[in-house]
Order: structure tokens, then sequence, then C-alpha cells
């Protein structure tokens, strides 16, 4: 257990490649990226969404691998520097970022599918493009990996394609629940969260709620990786907020309108990052800041009050 | 509730148009947009056994009350309500469409072309783009893999082009053979849905024979075929048996306008 501020000062480097995935979105931890000034981060998630064109403002994420950009064009300063350079990429897909993310976590090379069969992904002008991550590919002799490989299977000789394995240098997640081990426990649709937690070397977890290991071991499928893969667990209610949490509450549809996080322009992102980033000491304070400002009805009204209860829990059993 | 039923914009017949579709009992992947919208009607309008899966991980959903609209996004957490599994995208992108699993999926694109391959990456060049678009998310790992594909975009002329500016997503690539020659399954019967007409493609097995060029198959009520031929920018292939679309029912009418709960979907200004 410790503070988001700790956990982000003791395990992100600059230049290091951050896992933040789709569906459970940890702002709370990056918030505190951004308030540190950490410097030259790559992305990468199946989909990346607006907590990463907030690090992309100052520099904080550079370089992204990703299949989409979830919410992240509505910002025209985030589009200015995908064409100028200043934020480079390569494109894959859901899926094979996820994949990839997969052969990191098994400690295999790389990993096989068949998506880009047929697609102009396959292209030079694709794979090598003015603001791809050339730099990032370049093996010991200087010359540069491909981003993803065609090659004819050794076993029938039909075309298949190898995406190399990804593993961050940690991973920042938000979940519903974990101990103070850091079990951690996450249901509704997990997207590429598995992966992305059991392929990065560090794993940063802020939790809804922190439960005993009691709670944990009577309904262990729930967890999604172990205690000892992670390195920081952090008790941080509202920590996917302006995201949703399946189960405690809906993504909240105002909040970019409201405070301009949309960061249509620069003057917004300046102002978005200096008012409700920089100026907060940390999540609980933007919570209450956001709650002074807007009422503490809309936050409420935000809350998932219909929830589901087994009608037969899972029964475990040894004797 | 009485509906004038004379009353309905191009939108809401696109979605109805892509709804039918989608046939019931088969396993479909749905993906972002008004292909949620599209899949949700056909589930509660004639479709009710069909899979309603999304990429994110949601498998069989079944949703138990009418109440709510249809999902807004793949990880809407109503998903969640009377579904079969909630699993993640290794389970649903990977073995339910990779593995072969998916009968059918439904797309959106910004642009289709004329071999119906799919572009969600950009307008223009890399060098060059005129807009930077959010990119493939699952499109190009669905279009790989699954046995019929039903893409949903308006008719535009931006959108409908000889060849795609980008193939994020492989339909017939080049024409006859080539899906095989990239070494990828046939796909098909294929249709493409809008805000003025449906089309199909010309292959009988799924790629192979035929010219695989977009055909235009049928018409929406008050269309006409010269309206359709000056949005197209090719001498657009017609069916034989080009006919007229049923216009809405009064069911699927009511049925689109409660689950797009006050254009959750068809934002106003936008379709």
């Amino acid at each position: 257990m410790m503070t988001a501020h700790e956990a982000v000062k003791r395990f992100v480097n600059d230049g290091d490649t951050v896992y933040s995935g789709f569906n459970i979105i940890s702002f709370a931890l990056t918030n505190e990226i951004i308030r540190q000034g950490k410097k030259g981060l790559k992305a990468v998630a199946g989909s990346v969404t607006p907590n990463v064109t907030m690090m992309s403002i100052d520099g904080n994420v550079n370089r992204i691998e990703t299949g989409y950009l979830s919410g992240t064009l509505r910002s025209k300063p985030f589009q200015e520097m995908m064409r100028d350079g200043r934020v480079k990429w390569n494109d894959y897909t859901n899926m094979t970022i996820t994949l990839r993310l997969m052969a990191g976590g098994l400690g295999m090379p790389f990993i096989c599918a068949n998506s880009f069969l047929g697609t102009d992904y396959l292209l030079e002008e694709t794979m090598n493009h003015s603001r791809s991550l050339k730099e990032d590919r370049k093996r010991e002799d200087g010359s540069i990996a491909p981003p993803y490989a065609v090659i004819n299977s050794p076993f029938d000789g039909r075309k298949a394609l190898l995406y190399p394995a990804l593993k961050p240098d940690v991973a920042i997640v938000h979940c519903q629940r974990a101990d103070e081990e850091g079990n951690v426990q996450v249901w509704g649709p997990q997207a590429d969260t598995k992966w992305g937690l059991w392929s990065s070397k560090n794993v940063l977890v802020t939790a809804e709620e922190i439960v005993p290991r009691s709670v944990i071991s009577t309904e262990p499928h729930f967890t999604i990786v172990p205690g000892f893969k992670v390195s920081a667990v952090i008790h941080e209610p509202w920590g996917s907020h302006p995201s949703g949490l399946n189960g405690y509450y809906r993504a909240d549809r105002e909040w970019a309108g409201l405070t301009g996080a949309g960061m249509t322009t620069w003057h917004e992102a300046r102002e978005y990052l200096d008012e409700w980033v920089y100026g907060t000491k940390n999540h609980s304070d933007y919570i209450t800041k956001y709650k002074d400002r807007f009422g503490e009805d809309l936050l409420d009204n935000l809350r998932v009050k219909d929830t589901m209860t087994p009608e037969q829990p899972a029964r475990y059993g040894w004797r | 509730m009485s509906i004038n039923l004379d009353d309905y914009t191009r939108a809401e017949m696109m979605i109805i148009a892509t709804a039918r579709q989608v046939r019931d009992g088969e396993s479909s992947i749905v993906g972002m947009g008004p292909p949620l919208l599209s899949a949700a009607l056909a589930k509660y309008h004639h479709a009710p056994n069909m899979w309603y899966c999304t990429e994110s991980g949601p498998l069989d959903w079944v949703p138990t009350s009418r109440e709510l609209p249809a999902p807004i996004g793949i990880a809407d957490h109503s998903l969640t309500q009377g579904s079969a599994m909630s699993g993640d995208m290794v389970d649903a992108l990977g073995a339910f469409v990779n593995g072969g699993w998916a009968q059918s999926a439904v797309l959106q694109a910004a642009q289709i072309d004329r071999f119906g391959n799919l572009n969600t990456m950009l307008a223009g060049t890399f060098e060059d783009p005129i807009r930077r678009l959010p990119g493939t998310g699952g499109n190009a790992d669905i279009g790989a893999s699954v046995e019929r594909v039903i893409s949903t975009m308006p008719l535009e002329t931006r959108r409908f082009k000889e060849r795609a500016d980008f193939r994020t997503t492989a339909g017939y690539i080049d024409g006859p053979g080539g899906r095989a020659e990239a070494g990828l399954a046939p796909q098909g019967p294929n249709k493409c849905a809008t805000t003025m007409c449906l089309f199909g493609f010309d292959t009988e097995d799924g790629g192979t024979t035929g010219s695989c060029e977009m055909v235009l198959e049928q018409l929406f009520p008050g269309v006409s075929l010269e309206e359709v031929q000056t949005i197209i920018p090719w001498k657009l292939k017609v069916s034989q048996d080009l006919t007229y679309m049923d216009p809405p029912t009064e069911e699927e009418l009511v049925l689109l306008r409660h689950l797009d709960d006050g254009g959750n979907h068809l934002i106003p200004g936008r379709y």
C-alpha cells in the first residue's frame, strides 16, 4: 500500500513504456504522472483513451503503439503533434496489441495473427512513415526491425504475420477491488487488461475498494493478477473518473464539456491541466474540487444504483 | 403510440436496413457506433437468438429488460445485463472471431471501396493526411476472419472510393482471387447499408469468381438510381434484380427510437 505520488515516483521513469488500457483507466495515476513531469513515455494499449491525450500535452507521452485512438483526436493539439512528429507512433489493432502483450507475458519473442493480410498496413510507407517508431525498433547492428513481418509458415507454407512481444516497463490500471497484498480483482469486460498486467515489469493499481484477503479468496476467479505481480496498490475511490467502473459508476459524459478536458485547443489544454491536474494535490483533492465546483449531485448521479447480487454464488469446497 | 410512418430520416433507414441484414440464430461481432444500434434493433426485432458479442469481451448479450437503450460503447456496462460471458479481447477477437466462430460482423467505417475494403485510418496519406482517423480498433482483425461483413455508412462521395485511401480491413482486395492470394479465407455474402441504398458484392463463392465489385441491390423508397450513381465515383454495377427496399415498419421505427434514446447514436448534425 502506498500513495499514487509514491508509486509514480518510485516506479515510473522517463522514457518508460507504459501500459494504460482502455476499459479500466486509472486517471488517478495518469494525473500523478503529469504532476511529476515524467517525460518521453511510450503509451501502449489495444486502444488508448483521452488520458493519453492529457499526457501528451506537456510531453509526458510522446510515443504510442495502439490499435485505436479513442477520443484522443478531439484534441487539435494532439492532432497537430501527430502531424509534426512531436508524437510518434505505429498502428496496430485491438487484438494484435493484446496478443503482443500476451506474448510478452508468456515470455515468447513474438506471436502470430493474420489481421493485416491483404491490407495497407503491410506497405513500407505505413510501417516506416516519417513519424513512425523506427528509432525504437533499431537493432544492435543499427538496422531497423519491422513493426511486424509476413512469413511463410514453416509447417504448411501458408502466409502468416508475426508481431513482436510487448513488455512494458510499467502498467497503470484501476480495479474494483484489491487487498493489501495487491491481489487485483476485476469484473466486467476486460479487453486487454489481464495481459497488460502480466506483461509489465511493474504493475501500479488504484483500487476502488481495499478488501481483506478473505474477500479475495472466496471469489478467486475475479483475480486477474496475483499480489506478487503487483508493485503498488493504492486506495483511490473514483480512481477512474471521468471514465466508468462496472458496478460502481458510469462514465461522466459531462466532464469534458464542464472542465475543458476535450483539450480542443492549446489554450484549453493549458487551462485544463493547470487547473485540474497541476492545480490539485492528488486524486481525492481533484474529486473534492469537482464536487465543490459542479455540485455533489453530478457525481452521485453517476453511481450505479441497481447492482446484481448472485442468485447462486460460486461454490468452492474441499472436504 | 401512433407515429407518422412517412416521417423518418435517411439515417434511421440506414440503421433499419443494416439491422435487416442480421440473421436470427447467427453469431455476430458488433462494432462501435451505428453497428451497436443496428444489431440491438435486429436482436429486439427479428433476431432474438442472435449472439450479440463485442470485442472487449461481453459474449452473448441477452438484455433482460427492454427499458435500456442500446449500448453506446463496446464495453458499455449494460452489456453485462443478461450476458453469458464477460471475457476479454483474447476471448472475443481471438477465440470467437479469429477462431472462426463469428458468422457475421456489423462494422462502421469512414470509407469503403469498389471491392469492399474498409478504411478507418485516414483520409489522404500518412505523409500528407487530410484527416487522421482513430484507426482500426478491431475491424482489421474481424475482416481477416469473419464469414460475412455487414458494413454501414452514409452514402457520400468522400466515403465511396474506387480505392480506399487506406485499406485497414480486407474485403475482396483487388478483385477475384485477392483474398486467397493474400492468405485469407473466402468471405461473404457481404453487404453495405447506406442512407440511400443497399449494396452487395458480385461474387458467389466468397471472392474467387465474379468481378467481386460492389453491386447496387436495393434502393430505399424515394431514391433513384441516378441519385446513387452521381455520388459513386465509378461506373456502378447494378443488380439485374434491382428492387426497392420496404420502408420502415411501425415496430422498427418505435424500437429504433427507443434504442437510440434521443440521439445517443444518431447524433443530430452528424447523421
